[in-house]
């Protein structure tokens, strides 16, 4: 009785699962059938058009992967270092004082940061005279690294707590051994980095999976233009941008809302690939490190 | 020997005020974020009662309130802890205690495909369900779609939690007789009250926060509620939309929304973080 009560409970989950996929394959297959590859290699984005419209996400689809790499780059060369100075320089109160900071920001909604990117963020790169450095800079300060910059510092937390994890993880004689060798803080955080790069590897990927599907900041940030990102003081379009600004309105072109969901499909592809590697390989990190200690008892 | 010591403080020095000024700039984003919407938040929420039971002016016009995306998020949350809770709550047992099992194996993956979908993703799947079928957004489409982006939290929060209750106990259960699925609703889950207690803090701060998955499901309504089948808002929503408006007045009550969320939401994730660190046994 109680065991069908949690089973059913399970095949729910399942259920719910499947009907994402699902639902998403069978409302993307009319536009995947119709313009094939050309839906991911096309740049010509144009529902209005002729009796059909142009649906190609090359350019949003770039743009994506641009500030997702942008965003994790920042995401990451933030947290580490802020991982090596708590743990290698910083005096116990700063420690406490940052990693509360950290711990607010990490409970902050998207829509918070996309409010802060769009009143602090994008009139600094606007007076900064960012725009002007692009052949087409955007004349809000919205662009591709306004969006980047947010989405990043909202990843930092989530980024830094994995390293820190691995971090903290590492057995302590290797730190004695590090301080009995008199190792200056940069040398102790070099081996230590070292020793806990997979876990950066997988702070790395599951941050690019968030970015990636990021929807709330960008939206705000980045602009809204299709573009290709080549200079990043202009603004674009990422694909979940691009779905946030369109959908509404899917049901006034035939190919318009079918056109979305396979682009929502893609989002949630690459979303879910990154982010299932990055578990696999945080997972395997913890389990090595367990195993390394009860090996050295 | 000296040169190459001088060179190694040097270079320790470098590194310590790179990492320093990393932190340094975390801790000045985060407080950045925090005094801008409370500079520009707290004179908002000091209007009192016209903030929390007024509709938002013209544009343009007065300031006004919140209340229909107030009503609306506190209907919208409400709905989607309880069925994350209901769902999340026994699918975390079933994962936790049937490990290994094919049905927890594939129940397994599918809560690790739902937690990876973007919550755009999980907006899109229910306006195609549910709001097409039903010709409307609505209050209950948006909380259908606040639930499915709680659940996977929720459920992983409750395995955490019983996976970590020793073995001791579970034996000791086992030794009086008592059948496995009883030993973890009558000994297991209440023990475990803190944990499954943090799940579902966790599971409401997550659809409280969610601006995506309402995007599409909840309709645009900021003048009125009008019930659970009808078009809606949220706090979210409304900070979403009126952010970027050009009229004053709108750009206000964003802000006022900005700082009555990340408030709740910090104060959701302090008393999350307190119920999970305190002594369990």
């Amino acid at each position: 009785m109680i065991y069908l009560c949690v089973a059913s409970a399970a095949i729910t989950v399942i259920a719910i699962a499947a009907a994402i996929v699902l639902t998403l394959s069978i409302e993307s297959s009319e536009i995947l059938a119709r313009e094939g590859l050309s839906f991911v290699l096309s740049s010509r984005w144009s529902p209005s058009e002729e009796d059909y419209g142009f649906y190609g996400i090359a350019l949003p689809l770039v743009s994506t992967l641009v500030v997702g790499a942008l965003a994790t780059a920042i995401a990451l060369a933030l947290s580490v270092a802020a991982v090596v100075y708590l743990h290698e320089y910083a005096p116990r109160q700063i420690r406490e004082v940052i990693s509360a900071a950290s711990f607010a920001m990490a409970a902050l909604p998207t829509v918070v940061f996309g409010m802060w990117g769009l009143s602090t963020v994008a009139p600094l790169v606007r007076e900064a005279g960012l725009s002007s450095l692009c052949a087409r800079g955007s004349p809000t300060g919205q662009s591709v690294f306004t969006a980047a910059l947010v989405v990043g510092l909202m990843l930092t937390p989530y980024a830094s707590s994995v390293v820190s994890a691995a971090y903290d993880a590492v057995p302590f004689t290797y730190i004695e051994a590090l301080h009995s060798l008199g190792a200056l803080g940069f040398e102790r955080a070099r081996v230590l980095l070292g020793m806990v790069k997979r876990s950066v590897a997988a702070a790395a990927l599951l941050s690019f999976g968030r970015a990636v599907g990021e929807t709330t900041i960008v939206a705000l940030t980045i602009g809204s233009a299709f573009n290709l990102p080549l200079c990043p003081f202009e603004p674009a379009h990422t694909i979940s941008s691009l779905i946030a600004s369109q959908y509404g309105n899917a049901f006034l072109y035939p190919g318009l809302a079918s056109a979305l969901s396979a682009a929502a499909l893609l989002l949630l592809a690459a979303s879910a690939a990154t982010t299932a590697l990055g578990t696999r390989i945080a997972g395997a990190v913890v389990t090595g490190v367990v195993r390394h200690e009860s090996e050295e008892h | 020997m000296r040169a190459r010591s001088i060179r190694r403080r040097l270079a320790d020095l470098a590194v310590h005020l790179l990492t320093a000024a990393s932190a340094l700039a975390i801790l000045g984003a985060a407080g950045h974020i925090l005094l801008s919407a409370l500079i520009e938040g707290l004179p908002v929420l000091l209007r009192g009662a016209s903030f929390f039971l007024e509709p938002p002016g013209p544009p343009g016009g007065d300031v006004g309130g919140v209340s229909p995306s107030l009503a609306g998020t506190l209907v919208t949350v409400a709905i989607a802890t309880l069925a994350s809770t209901a769902l999340g709550v026994p699918a975390g047992v079933m994962l936790s205690e049937a490990r290994g099992s094919p049905l927890a194996r594939v129940a397994e993956r599918a809560v690790e495909l739902i937690a990876e979908s973007p919550s755009i993703v999980v907006g899109l799947v229910v306006f195609t369900l549910l709001v097409v079928p039903m010709r409307t957004p609505s209050a209950l489409a948006a909380a259908v779609s606040l639930s499915v982006v709680a659940l996977p939290y929720v459920a992983a929060q409750v395995r955490e939690s019983l996976a970590a209750i020793p073995l001791v106990y579970r034996e000791a259960a086992f030794s009086l007789g008592l059948p496995k699925w009883k030993t973890v609703f009558l000994l297991l889950i209440p023990m475990n009250a803190r944990g499954v207690a943090t799940a579902v803090l966790l599971g409401s701060m997550r659809a409280l926060g969610e601006t995506a998955p309402v995007l599409f499901t909840a309709g645009a309504a900021f003048q009125a509620f009008y019930g659970i089948d009808k078009p809606s808002s949220t706090l979210s929503l409304l900070v979403f939309f009126f952010a970027g408006t050009p009229y004053e007045n709108w750009r206000k009550l964003a802000w006022g929304a900005v700082l009555l969320l990340a408030m709740l939401s910090t104060s959701l994730a302090f008393l999350t973080r307190r119920l999970s660190s305190g002594v369990r046994m």
